[in-house]
């Protein structure tokens, strides 16, 4: 049976040391008490003797001089006459969940860099939600929000050309904007999964799940009942879908679900003739779109002002999981998709 | 001359069958009847367009007798769009419950208890409809025909049974398969009248048919005609024919010809004259000749409609009642619920043993016999194969049966009639029958009953297509579906977890529906989902409420119906939790878990943070012993334990 040959630990406290270098060549028969190779700790340096005889087999991984080796670490073999080189095995594969996966994908966090929680074999959602948390000057950005605002938020503005938005809506009547703009705000989502998270336990969480809510006034209630996947159901879907929770807010037969789990939140104040507005965040959500009426308006178009359809349209955003440019580009993107309404490749059915 | 046109019919369509069966034309098999037509004609001539027959897989002589157009006929056995089944049935399933042809069938025996069946819809309506079975000599050695003549006899339907003995069942000699081969005779043990007639003598059958149709009709109860006669083809068509039998014997057996004898007496009595007898022929031979080519040009059903009629399109339900304050028990539940439906359709009447003055054994009917009656709470004798087939064919006829079994276990001895029949008569039927049917018993394990009073069937009956599967958890849930069921047109079978008949818990007073495959979330919970099946999910309740306790956020999910299942549910909680535990206390192997975790593996795939488990009872029958029954189910404790493994994956 081959010897295996390991780092030593010098002294009480050593952990790690550097190596130094081989004291007799590969292949070479060794007897015991023989000096095999030099190591150095943090209080000595020593030629490390050898505890066995036999011939001498240096792993193709040998650390080289001046690298730093940790105690127990495999250096090589002592072989017996005739035997020859144990098959070193790789660590297997640590297994990691669909979930974790699909969590990793959506974040773009290599798995490669994600351990299992200590005493775990596999890693979970939760392992790579903790890789992707900010960096440190994040949370230092966040502590400071917080103590200026409970709620960090920051708010941006831009108009949609809605010339477009209308002519589509004016043909597939009684289709309402609420329902396109809850379609924008998802698809656009899955293109920013950065903005698709929300602030909890001092970290940023991201979610998978792209459902949007529709603050609506419900009796006496403002309630924010919510439109599950909007991005990939058809227009007719969400009208069906956003009329039969509605009718369960009437009803008050709402489900835990109707309220769960929505990525950002829609108010709307347009049909009350409301220009434009600035929403406070729907927690724990890191976005909420807030939309004017669409309405003409003086519009600059080449050198001459134009009466043109236009759409206000302001977002607030948790400064703790968004920053400025990630929100303007979300907000762009969202500006596109509203400028075109089923030209995105989607279905919009 | 009508007998002799309908014959002639018959034999003229069946001959022509046979020639395209030759020629690929019938895409299956291809029973006839030449020989026997005799029997469905002078049975059939005293039948109204609203009297039902039911029949055998040798079923073309009735169809067209009853009234089949000939080019349904043909076209359902070219498997086309214009088929009397919708070429859904084919030579062994013709469906035409327009004119009262409720269907031939491919099993041997149930057409006995369908007429039976029918029989009762008719008796409870106080119509002056009659009822007839059609079957073989091969269905005479098998419970169904003892079953359904004794139901017959014992209340008196209004039914004709015909036994068409034509000597061979499939090919096995009736001589060699009988103890008794007097088949009239059997009639009496019942203790009613059963004749023996020719066969193949039209003028007795009609005779006898006559008197017989004319006696149920007033209420004298049912009679059985044994009619002795032969098929001159095979069994089907293009078997070999001589194994078994003879050249000779067929030989001898066509010179008795059932029409040449009637055209010769009609004949002789001077009642028709060649020439006119020969009109008839001819006519029939360009008709036949005409839809024989008109059916080979017919449309073919549309390949996407492979699947329709399977349940009836379900009703749109109001949002169901909240629970309130009032608590009532899970069993005072149910009965409110049937009480309230057999006030408002007097149509539903219940089939059980000890369910009537007696109130069944576990009070699923106390009170009910003294408002409704004998005939709406009706005491069966131990026959569960022969009332669940009788159930089939009241459904099929204008009523809404519920068979309490009591305990479920007896519900097996009815496999056959719920999984060949009732199950599948909407699709065969292309839709046109409906089968508003509840079957509903206790199930599970708990004290003491052992092995045959502890069964779960939930997971092997939801493997079927076109039934409904229900077992409510909680009172409230099993008012709402019970009402739901009771005003469903699909056959639903209905699962009472027996331990949990005295649960109390809110019931509103008034009626309320729950609809079919709506899971409901018993807690929420964030950390594990842990789908609880029927007495397990209250208990899977009381461990998640326990390991609160530890800080453990468990999400309880109680399916309420196996079948149609409701996988969004899960699915959405799994995707909230990752992780997911099914409960069960009928046996793992092929269950409904093993369902849910492969739908939850294709569907939720990228929500699993863990392996899906399951918890069920152990692969066993149910011991008797206090120290082997608590063995065989998962205990609260061993829930609990399994939630905390899987928690910690």
């Amino acid at each position: 049976m081959a010897i295996e040959i390991t780092v030593p630990r010098l002294g009480w406290s050593m952990e790690e040391g550097i190596f130094g270098n081989w004291l007799k060549a590969n292949g070479d028969t060794v007897s015991a008490g023989e000096p095999l190779f030099s190591l150095e700790s943090d209080k000595v340096t020593m030629d490390v003797e050898a505890l066995d005889s036999g011939v001498l087999h240096i792993l193709a991984t040998s650390p080289q001089p001046g690298d730093v080796v940790t105690v127990g670490q495999l250096l090589g073999h002592l072989l017996r006459e005739g035997e020859s080189v144990p098959v070193v095995s790789s660590p297997e594969r640590t297994p990691v969940s669909p979930r974790a996966r699909a969590v990793a994908k959506e974040l773009g966090v290599d798995l490669a860099q994600v351990q299992p929680r200590p005493g775990k074999q596999r890693i979970i959602a939760a392992d790579v939600q903790k890789i992707a948390r900010p960096l440190p000057h994040r949370v230092t950005v966040a502590t400071r929000m917080e103590e200026s605002f409970r709620a960090p938020h920051f708010y941006l503005h831009a108009d949609a050309d809605a010339e477009a938005l209308a002519h589509y809506r004016d043909q597939r009547r009684p289709l309402s904007y609420n329902d396109l703009l809850l379609k924008a705000i998802a698809l656009a989502l899955t293109r920013h999964p950065r903005v698709n998270a929300y602030w909890a336990n001092d970290g940023v969480v991201a979610r998978v799940t792209h459902h949007v809510a529709l603050a609506a006034q419900v009796g006496e209630q403002l309630l924010t009942p919510v439109i599950p996947n909007p991005a990939e159901k058809s227009l007719a879907q969400i009208t069906a879908d956003r009329l039969e929770v509605l009718e369960r807010c009437r009803q008050r037969t709402t489900r835990p679900a109707d309220f769960a789990d929505a990525s950002a939140t829609l108010s709307n104040l347009g049909p009350f003739g409301v220009d434009r507005f600035q929403a406070i965040l729907n927690p724990p959500q890191s976005i909420i779109v807030a939309a004017g009426s669409i309405r003409k308006r003086p519009v600059v178009v080449g050198d001459a002002v134009v009466a043109r359809l236009t759409l206000p349209i302001s977002l607030s955003v948790d400064h703790r999981v968004v920053d400025g440019v990630a929100a303007a580009a979300f907000l762009q993107t969202l500006i596109a998709i509203l400028e075109a309404p089923g030209a995105t490749g989607e279905s919009w059915g | 001359m009508n007998l002799y046109r309908t014959m002639q019919l018959i034999r003229t369509a069946e001959e022509q069958l046979a020639r395209c069966h030759a020629r690929g034309l019938v895409h299956g098999a291809c029973h006839t009847y030449v020989g026997q037509e005799a029997i469905a004609a002078g049975v059939c001539a005293h039948l109204n367009n609203d009297d039902v027959v039911f029949s055998t897989h040798r079923g073309h002589g009735h169809a067209l007798a009853k009234g089949l157009p000939p080019a349904e006929l043909f076209e359902e056995l070219f498997g086309r769009a214009g088929g009397c089944s919708r070429g859904r049935g084919g030579s062994m399933h013709l469906f035409s419950p327009e004119i009262g042809l409720m269907g031939t069938s491919g099993i041997v025996g149930p057409s006995i208890l369908q007429a039976a069946g029918a029989g009762y819809s008719f008796a409870l309506r106080k119509t002056n409809q009659v009822a007839v079975a059609f079957f073989g000599d091969g269905a005479v050695n098998n419970g169904a025909f003892h079953e359904g003549l004794n139901l017959a006899a014992i209340w008196k339907l209004p039914v004709l049974f015909v036994c068409e003995n034509n000597q061979f069942a499939t090919e096995v000699p009736f001589a060699y398969a009988a103890g008794n081969p007097e088949v009239a005779s059997r009639a009496a043990n019942y203790g009613f009248t059963g004749v023996s007639l020719d066969g193949n003598d039209a003028l007795a059958v009609h005779r006898a048919a006559g008197e017989a149709i004319a006696r149920a009709r007033q209420g004298l109860g049912p009679t059985l005609l044994e009619c002795k006669t032969y098929r001159t083809r095979p069994h089907s068509e293009g078997m070999g024919d001589y194994t078994y039998r003879t050249r000779e014997e067929v030989a001898a057996w066509r010179e008795r010809c059932p029409i040449a004898r009637l055209r010769a007496t009609l004949i002789e009595r001077g009642e028709a004259t060649a020439a006119a007898l020969d009109a008839i022929d001819a006519e029939l031979r360009a008709e036949i000749a005409a839809v024989s080519e008109a059916a080979e040009k017919a449309p073919f059903p549309e390949s996407s409609t492979a699947t329709t009629h399977v349940y009836a399109t379900p009703r749109r339900v109001d949002a169901p009642a909240e629970p309130g304050t009032r608590e009532i028990s899970y069993s005072a539940a149910t009965l409110e619920a049937l009480d309230h439906e057999m006030a408002r359709n007097p149509h539903i009447f219940v089939l059980g043993e000890g369910i009537g003055v007696r109130g069944g054994n576990f009070g699923t009917t106390v009170g009910l016999y003294a408002k409704y009656g004998a005939q709406r709470l009706r005491d069966t004798p131990i026959t569960e194969r022969g009332f669940v087939g009788l159930a089939g064919g009241a459904a099929m006829t204008g009523t809404r049966p519920v068979v309490d079994f009591m305990f479920i276990d007896f519900i097996n001895d009815a496999f056959g009639e719920i999984i060949n029949q009732i199950a599948k008569m909407q699709y065969m039927s292309s839709g046109r029958l409906r089968m508003p049917l509840l079957l509903r018993g206790c199930v599970g394990i708990g004290h003491a009953a052992a092995t045959h009073h502890s069964g779960s069937y939930h997971s092997i009956y939801s493997h079927i297509p076109g039934l409904r599967v229900v077992m409510p958890s909680t009172p409230y849930d099993a008012k709402g579906l019970l009402i739901h069921a009771l005003r469903c047109d699909d056959p639903v079978l209905f699962l009472e977890p027996r331990e949990l008949l005295s649960l109390k818990g809110p019931v509103p007073e008034g009626d309320y529906e729950i609809e079919f495959g709506q899971a409901r979330t018993l807690l929420a919970g964030n950390q594990i989902t842990v789908v609880g099946l029927g007495h397990l999910a209250q208990r899977a309740l009381a461990a998640a409420r326990s390991l609160q306790a530890e800080g453990l956020s468990v999400e309880v999910i109680d399916p309420r119906t196996v079948s149609p299942l409701d996988t969004e549910s899960i699915r959405r909680s799994l995707a909230k939790t990752g992780r997911l535990l099914i409960v069960d206390e009928a046996f793992g192997p092929c269950g409904i878990g093993a369902e849910i975790a492969a739908q939850m593996a294709d569907i939720g795939f990228d929500l699993l943070d863990a392996p899906i488990r399951r918890l069920n009872g152990a692969f066993a029958p149910t011991p008797y012993s206090p120290t082997l029954e608590p063995e065989v189910i998962p205990s609260q404790a061993r829930i609990e334990a399994a939630i905390r493994e899987l928690v910690d994956e």
